[in-house]
């Protein structure tokens, strides 16, 4: 262990200090209100209440909004840990509680640590199909973001007076560190002046900088299955965006639904609904003679995985007014699955309008693999992917 | 906080809400009381155990680690491949983690490597 004179005090500045934790304090609360911003966005689309309409442009926002959560969250995980080991040794400090202020900010810790963790931990378990509960991911995930952004405004309430001296470009001198009860590693020796380091390892700027690093590691090294230029480098995501049938991953099998085998002829497309003045039948022979239109769209689901394809089919519009309706009415598109959750999906009346939403035949050219909804499936811009609904069956016009 | 748990209780039931309880507490004691005590194990030992030219390299390599191995395990031990859908988790994670952290490490013995030379010249 060796001893910094105060003019050494930055240089040698201990890992484990208020300037640390406020650093990665700041940092952990810019991620996680992005990560709640994101996915509030995603729960509004898949529910949206009256006041919501989410619009069909740009075609490619919801693909960057759940890549950006699903990435953030990810990262997120070396920054909660360090975060965490930087403060740990408060977890000892006697007395537990003092003053009320100091009691109110130590019980929300629990619903602030424990849902964090929970939340990056549900989310990663969520995305490598790992869900150890009773309830469904969405529900709990949505709740603890919730709880823990609750838990955050009350804890930077509580700490700000303290946090915000340590978050200046010129820190107070006077400011505490955190003594670390090792003793070894770090000891205060006279408070946030002369600090002493354990020699050759990492400083507060050093290790800082080995967060914001081992971080960005994770970030190239899942971002690949939403930025498709990066894929190759994507060794820990649960998806690449260029595998599965004809190049692109599914979220649901064939199999696992029934329909690896869909009779032809006997599958017809129902068009009706209040808004459909000549409800149709058709057969997949009659969709094909009819005007196909082709159109890149991505496909961006919600578990963060995203690709861009080609897809060609007939204009959902043309079918509406096929069938004797109104452009620009809402629909429900509903799949042959028997999925509760799956089945259907809304698409509102700016989407419903879209020269973009397509009744998909057809991808890269060739006709739709089983596993991506043949004989037909929706495919519309700026649609979560768990609204291009796939084996469609029927499409009702409000 | 009691708008998620009010939420929570209207999508799901109260049960769920004292499961979803449980599940935040769990996930509290994990990482206070298993996930920290070994960081803190590993950052002892590399400060006390380790020669001072070795210390940075290891702690940043060492925490570079961690992350990919916390970020790979589950789909390292195949954890989605009951579910019948080939593209999940489609590549062989194993030599893709190793060869990742063999360049981690790599960095990291080049960086020790100069440190060492370097307090010597």
């Amino acid at each position: 262990v060796t001893t910094a004179s105060p003019v050494d005090a930055e240089v040698l500045a201990p890992p484990r200090s208020e300037r640390s934790a406020a650093l990665l304090g700041l940092a952990l609360g810019v991620a996680f209100l992005v990560c709640f911003v994101t996915g509030i966005v995603s729960h509004l689309i898949q529910d949206p209440p009256s006041w919501f309409t989410w619009p069909p442009r740009p075609a490619g926002l919801y693909r960057v909004t759940q890549g950006v959560h699903v990435t953030t969250g990810l990262v997120c995980i070396p920054l909660l840990v360090a975060k965490l080991w930087v403060v740990h040794p408060k977890l000892f400090e006697r007395p537990t509680v003092r003053p009320l202020a100091h009691a109110v900010e130590r019980v929300a810790l629990l619903p602030l640590v424990g849902g964090a963790t929970f939340l990056l931990l549900s989310g990663l378990g969520n995305v490598n199909i790992v869900r150890p509960y009773p309830f469904g991911f969405r529900d709990g995930h949505l709740a603890a973001a919730w709880i823990t952004m609750g838990a955050l405004v009350v804890h930077v309430a509580a700490k700000w007076a303290q946090t915000r001296p340590h978050l200046t470009l010129h820190p107070d001198p006077d400011a505490q560190d955190v003594p670390d009860v090792q003793g070894a590693l770090v000891e205060v020796v006279e408070a946030g002046a002369a600090v002493a380091v354990a020699e050759g390892a990492l400083d507060r700027r050093g290790f800082l900088a080995a967060v914001a690093g081992t971080s960005g590691l994770v970030a190239l090294l899942t971002v690949g299955q939403a930025f498709e230029p990066l894929r190759s480098l994507a060794v820990l995501a649960p998806r690449r965006p260029d595998i599965g049938p004809q190049g692109f991953p599914v979220n649901r099998t064939a199999a696992s639904v029934g329909l690896t085998q869909v009779d032809l002829v006997a599958y017809r497309l129902v068009v009706d609904g209040p808004g459909a003045a000549t409800p149709l039948q058709l057969t997949y022979d009659d969709l094909r003679a009819m005007d196909q239109h082709e159109a890149e769209l991505p496909i961006a689901c919600v578990e963060g995985w995203s690709t861009s394809q080609r897809w060609r089919g007939v204009r959902v519009r043309d079918l509406v007014a096929a069938a004797g309706g109104e452009g620009g009415r809402p629909l429900t598109v509903i799949s042959m699955q028997d999925s509760e959750r799956l089945k259907t999906s809304e698409v509102n009346e700016a989407q419903a309008d879209d020269p973009e939403l397509l009744l998909a035949l057809e991808v890269g050219g060739e006709v739709l693999h089983a596993d991506h909804g043949f004989p037909a499936r929706l495919i519309g811009p700026n649609r979560p992917g768990v609204q291009q609904t796939k084996w469609v069956a029927r499409i009702e016009v409000a | 906080m009691a708008w998620g748990a009010w939420l929570f209780v209207e999508a799901t039931s109260p049960g769920d809400l004292l499961a979803l309880g449980v599940a935040v507490v769990v996930s509290d004691l994990l990482v206070d009381w298993l996930v920290l005590p070994v960081v803190v194990l590993a950052g002892w030992l590399v400060s006390r155990h380790l020669p001072p030219w070795l210390r940075a390299p290891a702690q940043v390599a060492l925490m570079a680690t961690g992350a990919v191995l916390l970020v790979g395990w589950l789909p390292l031990r195949g954890s989605a491949r009951s579910v019948g859908n080939p593209t999940v988790q489609p590549v062989d994670y194993g030599p893709a983690i190793a060869v990742t952290l063999a360049v981690v490490w790599s960095v990291a013995g080049v960086w020790a490597a100069w440190r060492r030379w370097s307090s010597r010249a």
